[in-house]
């Protein structure tokens, strides 16, 4: 059976374009090719694929996004990122997302195939040059999250909406104070107490922390702690 | 029509390649950096050149100045997606003989291409419609496009929650200097401080971690 692609590109040229060669293959049908600059739900409901082929340079991270949706509904992950670069840091956030496959778009149109019909397998494509760097990046990430986990959970509740209220720019204790009905006081124990536990010197640096638990949250539709 | 094509996207130049073959055209060669192109265009001397405006190694305008000399008989189209009319005005003062952007089907560009070969140009007629409304999104993306290298790096260590003194002493410039650069970060995002600044870079405005 045909292996059933869907194209999300800011490029509507490119997506296009990139359709009409690949119908040319004889084991491939294009369920759709779209021009698209942020992840529509709908594109990636709307349409039963076995392989998604998606812009990764569109802007904001937005194609970290479709791969959330799309290996959620699928199952397993079965997006190819494009790029025009292949720095290891954007690799790692794409496969954190659930990409299965970074392709630099400098490469020939062959080798995309040859990773369209390795993803359909269930294959993962890195850059060669760069799976090294980007393993050792995501051991590295998993420990300090492991790290930065332990020092969050040991944070009370009310410790932790001051956190949140950092987090989302408001850093003064008055406004924290109103926001959350404590007084400044309370709100100044609270801040002295988060710093204190998580061993950081500066809001910021508390804040600093929680980015990664903020991106699992929104990969697993929970806190990991 | 013979055809040179040059873009730092090879996929796309393969792929329209293979549409232009298949409408009975001659694509004589595939190229991705402005070098390669402008060789190509000296060494085959095809009708048409398609060309990107930024390649790795340089700007495509200025390949295109460097394709106009080498080979004035080649016309030149370039297809891009970037919209800046003073981008615009300069391939038309190089002399291109059209000007797409990549928001285009396939189709419409062979069309184009085959008008030019037929001598006539193929300006998207949206390019000369400007100055382009804004909206508030391209404030957005506007304002964190605006800031500088230097600031770009400022805001990136703000968000992994470093002190003034830690990025003074890491980018090895003086504090006073880093003041600066924050400040001028605070003007460019319209924030009050740091930990504003890290919220909009971070992307997200109201994530919780409770």
């Amino acid at each position: 059976m045909a292996i059933k692609v869907l194209i999300a590109d800011q490029e509507r040229t490119f997506a296009e374009a990139l359709a009409a060669r690949l119908e040319d293959e004889e084991d491939i049908t294009v369920v759709g090719a779209v021009q698209a600059r942020t992840p529509d739900p709908w594109l990636t409901a709307a349409n039963s694929f076995d392989v998604m082929v998606v812009d990764g340079d569109m802007p904001g991270g937005a194609a970290n996004q479709f791969c959330a949706t799309a290996s959620g509904r699928v199952g397993s992950s079965r997006v190819i990122e494009l790029s025009s670069t292949s720095e290891p840091e954007r690799i790692v956030k794409a496969v954190r997302a659930g990409a299965a496959a970074w392709v630099r778009k400098d490469q020939p149109l062959e080798h995309l195939l040859h990773v369209i019909r390795g993803v359909a397998r269930g294959e993962t494509w890195l850059p060669p040059s760069e799976t090294g760097h980007v393993m050792r990046l995501l051991m590295e990430e998993q420990d300090r999250r492991r790290e930065n986990g332990r020092l969050l959970a040991s944070l009370t509740p009310r410790e932790r909406m001051v956190l949140t209220c950092l987090a989302n720019g408001t850093g003064h204790r008055d406004a924290i104070a109103k926001q959350l009905h404590l007084s400044v006081n309370t709100v100044r124990t609270h801040l002295q107490n988060i710093m204190a536990k998580l061993g950081v010197h500066s809001a910021l640096e508390a804040v600093a922390l929680t980015r990664d638990q903020w991106a699992s949250l929104a990969e697993n539709d929970g806190p990991s702690w | 029509m013979r055809l040179v094509l040059c873009d730092d996207n090879r996929i796309l130049g393969e792929a329209l390649a293979f549409i232009l073959e298949a409408r009975g055209h001659s694509v004589i060669a595939v190229t991705t950096r402005a070098s390669e192109g402008i060789a190509a265009v000296a060494a085959h001397q095809p009708d048409v050149c398609l060309l990107d405006l930024g390649l790795p190694d340089g700007s495509g305008l200025d390949a295109a100045r460097g394709m106009r000399q080498c080979h004035p008989d080649t016309k030149i189209v370039i297809l891009s997606c970037l919209t800046d009319p003073a981008a615009v005005s300069e391939a038309k003062r190089i002399g291109v003989a059209g000007f797409l952007r990549k928001d285009q089907r396939p189709s419409s560009v062979v069309t184009a291409l085959e008008a030019v070969a037929a001598g006539r140009t193929a300006f998207d007629p949206r390019l000369l419609r400007q100055p382009r409304r804004r909206t508030a999104t391209d404030a957005g993306e506007h304002s964190m496009g605006s800031l500088t290298p230097r600031e770009t790096e400022v805001l990136r260590r703000m968000v992994e929650g470093q002190s003034t003194r830690q990025m003074a002493s890491e980018m090895d410039i003086a504090n006073s200097t880093l003041r600066g650069y924050v400040k001028s970060i605070f003007a460019k995002l319209g924030v009050h401080s740091r930990l504003q600044a890290a919220a909009i870079a971070s992307g997200s405005p109201d994530r919780s971690v409770a």
